[in-house]
């Protein structure tokens, strides 16, 4: 008797979990009942999860696709520019920028190549694409960074070389001088070839150095390092005016003439003491004297040939003119020994020692060549001076030191006196970068930039800020932001539509529901009104629709999330050929879960309040008196 | 003082009057003392009051006039939690009126037990859960003992699992009193409890009925118009006395029967 009357289940000590045990018996005492409404909701739900889930799961798969392709995160100047190294190193200390690495000029930047065991075998033209320490569209693609004289591959270079990892690349740099092809061998070893995904491009990736000496090849220099013939890139003086002393002074039409087209953009008489503070030479009498100059920038020689050319025949003299200049002089292991003034004088070489005499013929370009005299007369530091000394210049982060040739005499004043062809290159020093190079004992020209960059932003939420911040300072670049933008556009046009249907699905739901649980009440009322006889509190009965809702609710959502998985499967398995390892078209997160049941949870809830606000109106005289 | 000396319910001038459907109907009471453990009956044709009264005595229904309405709460019934900073163990009409939902609801469970006309049993609960729900409320876990013993007396111990859907009317009844009993209140309201049954089974029931709520201490208020079975339990009946007042109404008047 007592084990078959042993109630199992409804036996609860508050009235809360008695009311939810009653809900949940009168729920399975009318299961068919039941079971219809729960598949009503069921039939809300599933659609709503199986349209969220192929939101989410397309959505997530492109942006998937984005952020795993280093490609989309790729940010190329649409211009041909001169981007120094601050700038770079500016660019590449960004937060939002993983990757950057300079480019040279693009049609510098290829070479023929074929396998070192192919021989004659017929070359293949490969793109030189720089990289460097964090490249990721290396790294990302199945290679390690090439080092020194390595390379990695493309996969479409790779087929038409037929390299494989750990081969010798012969690559031939060629230029045409006069009417003549030459051409510059380097090797270099397949290190790795890169997933198909990276590029079709037929490419090389290499170290920048690699794209630097083909680049200064191409441009016709010699490239000792590689034993490459050419000219070397020398250093070239530049002016900031010249002094021109004549007899007859000028008409406002000569002055014009003379800054018309040579390069000059100023012109202005001078008296003879300023000539003097300006050449240190004593001016000739009855000569009047004219200051070319430009505002900012200086000329090269050709814009002194250009006046000479216009004051042909008039019995002009031509003085350059160049500022005075900063150095220091430096003992041989680079301490400094003074801080210099550097005067150029228009003297030749040979008449240093004379000086200051005015060059009887005036200046001519005959000396202007690289091979200027590093000769200079200083003033009184000290007695013991070696015959040679140390210079040395700055600009912002480059040094130029070179040595120099002490001459016996010394300069009058507190300056140094240098020949004005050695001022003219130090003056170029101001502008751009130079070297003293000692094999070739010459100023050479120093790499000014480079014509572009390979940049990669850290995520591909940061391409479109800095393809903005690029923009704002002219350099108008070519990004994937409007294919991120895209499908962040889609994501939203999607949410929309979806939550435009979900609402139109969950009024329905809400109001079959609500109809249901309030037809319920009605129906039970006398049962109902029995329970608050017997002793439940408003309060307490308040919850039986409640929990009847939350039930029929929570019973649907579980229907419709397992009719969501047999879907996701299915609609997962038919796209399985376009789908990548990790992806899915139909697919809902744990989060999306967590917020469906809450979802739910409180639209059931509220769906269930018209009757549970029936249901605290009941009477519990009802019972009797329905009786 | 005995427990058969405790008085139980005490009412004296109350009135209840009512409008429905235009027509007036005042019930009128004008003593009634009620001790505790007594059988009493209210006979008295349909629509005379009787259920009017059961309201009021079952404390769902505030009498409109009253000079006293007094009902006696059980004086050992521990279980009274949510009172305990009132110490109430007695309710007049107007600690009645001043109780909340909840308490009166509390009072309720613990204190009364019903038996209506067709039984009252809940259709989504078996017998068992039916008969146990009460003491599950009051939480009186393992009233198993108490449910073989009701169950037993009352001849439904086969029917335990059964929903009440498959029982008979009588075995209905019998369920209905096991569970009116099951946590023993300190009175049971019965409406009509015979009314659904035959003669037989009605006066086999009223005699359990009646056996039962002796043995338990139990208060029994019957209200019936069946005047076999109110003889056979009753130990004091009270019949209403009908009068029109005015063109529709009536006035009902519950006077003890000699």
């Amino acid at each position: 008797m007592r084990g078959a009357a042993r109630p199992s289940k409804c036996r609860p000590l508050s009235s809360r979990g008695i009311i939810f045990c009653l809900s949940r018996a009168d729920l399975l005492n009318e299961w068919t009942l039941s079971l219809c409404l729960v598949m009503a909701v069921a039939a809300v739900l599933s659609p709503l999860l199986i349209l969220f889930g192929l939101k989410f799961g397309t959505i997530e798969t492109l942006r998937h696709r984005l952020v795993q392709d280093p490609r989309n995160r790729e940010i190329r100047p649409m211009l041909s520019k001169v981007f120094d190294q601050e700038w770079l190193q500016q660019i590449g200390s960004r937060k939002d920028v993983s990757f950057v690495v300079p480019m040279t000029r693009q049609i510098s930047a290829s070479i023929d190549g074929t396998l070192e065991k192919d021989g004659s075998a017929e070359l293949a033209g490969l793109d030189l694409i720089p990289t460097s320490g964090d490249d990721p569209l290396v790294l990302e693609n199945g290679a390690l960074i090439p080092e020194g004289n390595q390379c990695v591959l493309t996969q479409s270079a790779a087929e038409a070389l037929g390299a494989k990892p750990g081969e010798m690349l012969v690559g031939y740099a060629k230029r045409m001088v006069g009417a003549r092809y030459e051409a510059g061998e380097l090797k270099l070893e397949v290190s790795g070839i890169l997933s198909p995904r990276a590029s079709s491009m037929k490419a090389a990736f290499v170290p920048l150095q690699v794209l630097e000496v083909v680049e200064r090849y191409k441009d016709g220099q010699a490239v000792p390092e590689y034993g490459w013939p050419g000219t070397p890139a020398l250093a070239y003086p530049v002016y900031d005016g010249v002094i021109v002393l004549l007899r007859k002074p000028f008409t406002p039409a000569d002055e014009f003439k003379l800054v018309s087209g040579t390069g000059f953009t100023r012109i202005e008489q001078i008296t003879a003491e300023r000539f003097k503070a300006l050449s240190s030479l004593e001016a000739p009498p009855d000569h009047s004297i004219y200051l070319v100059h430009t505002k900012q920038k200086s000329v090269t020689r050709q814009s002194l040939d250009a006046v000479k050319l216009k004051l042909r025949g008039s019995g002009a003299i031509l003085i350059p003119w160049i500022k005075d200049l900063q150095a220091e002089l430096t003992d041989p292991a680079g301490k400094v020994i003074s801080s210099l003034t550097l005067h150029s004088v228009a003297a030749a070489p040979h008449d240093m020692e004379r000086f200051p005499s005015i060059p009887l013929r005036g200046w001519t370009s005959d000396g202007d060549s690289s091979r200027e005299p590093r000769k200079a007369l200083l003033p009184e530091i000290s007695k013991d001076l070696p015959t040679t000394v140390l210079f040395r210049m700055r600009r912002n982060e480059d040094v130029l030191s070179f040595p120099v040739e002490v001459l016996p005499k010394r300069a009058s004043g507190d300056r140094a006196i240098i020949p004005v062809l050695l001022g003219g290159i130090l003056n170029l020093f101001t502008e751009r970068n130079i070297a003293f190079d000692p094999g070739q004992n010459q100023f050479v020209l120093k790499r000014r930039g480079y014509a572009g960059f390979r940049l990669y932003a850290a995520t591909i939420d940061d391409v479109d800020g800095l393809k903005r911040h690029l923009e704002a300072q002219g350099i108008p670049v070519h990004t994937e932001a409007q294919r991120i933008r895209d499908v962040m556009e889609l994501d939203g046009y999607l949410t929309l539509l979806f939550l435009l249907i979900s609402a139109v699905g969950i009024c329905g739901g809400v109001a079959a529901l609500t109809a249901s649980l309030y037809a319920s009440v009605e129906r039970k009322r006398k049962e109902l009104s029995v329970l608050r006889l017997i002793g439940f509190s408003r309060g307490a009965l308040f919850r039986f629709p409640v929990y009847q809702g939350v039930l029929i609710a929570g019973s649907g959502f579980l229907l419709a999330l397992a009719f969501f998985f047999v879907m996701a499967w299915t609609v997962n398995a038919l796209f399985r050929s376009h789908l990548q390892a990790g992806e899915s078209f139909c697919r809902l997160s744990a989060w999306h879960l967590v917020l469906s049941v809450t979802a739910v949870g409180i639209l059931a809830s509220l769906s269930s309040f018209a009757a549970a606000w029936r249901v605290a109106s009941i009477d519990p005289a009802e019972s009797l008196r329905d009786e | 003082m005995g427990q058969s000396d405790q008085i139980h319910y005490s009412l004296r001038q109350v009135s209840k009057t009512r409008q429905k459907g235009g027509v007036a109907f005042e019930l009128k009471i004008p003593a009634l003392r009620i001790r505790r453990g007594e059988c009493v009956a209210f006979i008295g044709q349909s629509g005379c009051g009787k259920s009017t009264l059961l309201d009021m005595l079952a404390l769902v229904l505030r009498p409109t006039e009253a000079d006293e309405f007094l009902f006696q709460i059980s004086a050992d019934y521990p279980a009274l939690p949510r009172f305990q900073a009132t110490s109430l163990n007695s309710a007049s009409l107007q600690e009645i009126a001043s109780l909340s939902d909840m308490q009166l609801a509390h009072i309720r469970r613990s204190q009364i037990g019903y038996v209506l006309q067709s039984g009252g049993l809940l259709p989504f609960l078996t017998v068992r859960d039916n008969i146990l729900l009460p003491c599950a409320l009051n939480g009186l876990a393992d009233q198993w003992e108490v449910l073989e013993i009701l169950a037993a007396r009352l001849n439904i111990s086969d029917q335990l699992t059964k929903k009440p859907r498959y029982l008979s009317g009588g075995q209905r009844q019998r369920a209905a009193i096991a569970r009116a009993l099951a946590h023993r209140p300190s009175v049971v309201l019965a409406d009509e409890p015979t009314a659904a049954v035959d003669r037989i089974n009605a006066g086999e029931i009223g005699r359990i009925f009646k056996s039962l709520a002796e043995e338990m201490g139990v208060t029994l208020l019957l209200a019936s118009h069946d005047q076999q079975m109110v003889s056979a339990t009753a130990d004091r009946v009270f019949v209403f006395q009908v009068k029109k007042i005015g063109p529709t109404g009536t006035r009902s008047t519950v006077i003890e029967s000699n």
